[in-house]
């Protein structure tokens, strides 16, 4: 099929590349399908984009929250697996949406909402988890390779 | 909306397993006890505001260069 993007142009992705989020993500609940793209294509990154099926201008940069916090856990309970169409104890990626700032540094992941991914059904959901261990802007990058001020392009 | 009134110590039941308990009221502040099943999701409701704002904020990021961000992560993981 044929996808329209603003940041990509036309891209032709197969049908089953779409992953479907029935619920949307928190404020953008009519945005039901989203497909992962490769952040930069001649480079590997640890990012990748989640691109609208629906809305051309809409992409998000995601990471896997793991790299960063290696003991990031998030705890599904039974009926969030439902959701995403998860057997107990089958596989699922977690992604986290991060936000990148004109000062690129300063990036965040959002820790406390990650998107869950059942890839071999190809549904995702949003969760919000309870308890107050994460933030919804944990900076990627320690304190020392953050530069507040300047502007780096 | 359903409005009740309750004083400190009394609670209010939903459904057979959820019981609120006013814990106890210090001027503009109420405690609240919660007692619910395990699977029973609570949260303060601004968390929802904040993940939409924080949500909305991802979608219009900047325009940046994805190599300079990725080499910059990538330094930071391989540390």
């Amino acid at each position: 099929m044929k996808l329209e993007t603003t940041r990509f142009g036309t891209l032709d992705i197969e049908e089953n590349q779409v992953i479907e989020f029935p619920d949307g993500l928190y404020g953008f609940e009519k945005e039901t399908g989203f497909t992962l793209l490769p952040f930069n294509p001649n480079v590997e990154s640890p990012m990748e984009w989640m691109q609208s099926i629906l809305s051309p201008h809409l992409a998000f940069v995601i990471t896997d929250p793991h790299l960063y916090v290696p003991d990031y856990k998030l705890k599904l309970m039974e009926e969030d697996k439902k959701k995403v169409g998860l057997e107990v104890d089958a596989p699922f990626l977690t992604r986290c949406i991060v936000t990148i700032p004109e000062n690129y540094t300063e990036m965040t992941a959002n820790l406390v909402a990650p998107v869950v991914i059942n890839s071999q059904k190809r549904i995702g959901k949003q969760f919000v988890l309870t308890g107050m261990e994460y933030d919804t802007r944990h900076y990627l990058l320690p304190d020392e390779m953050r530069t507040p001020t300047a502007t780096p392009h | 909306m359903l409005v009740l009134t309750r004083k400190i110590g009394e609670s209010i039941k939903i459904n057979e397993d959820v019981k609120i308990t006013v814990i106890d009221v210090k001027g503009k502040n109420i405690r609240l006890g919660i007692e619910a099943p395990r699977e029973t999701k609570i949260y303060r409701e601004e968390v929802f505001l904040r993940i939409k704002e924080e949500n909305q904020t991802a979608a219009t990021s900047h325009q940046f260069d994805p190599t300079k961000v990725s080499q910059l992560v990538k330094d930071k993981i391989k540390k």
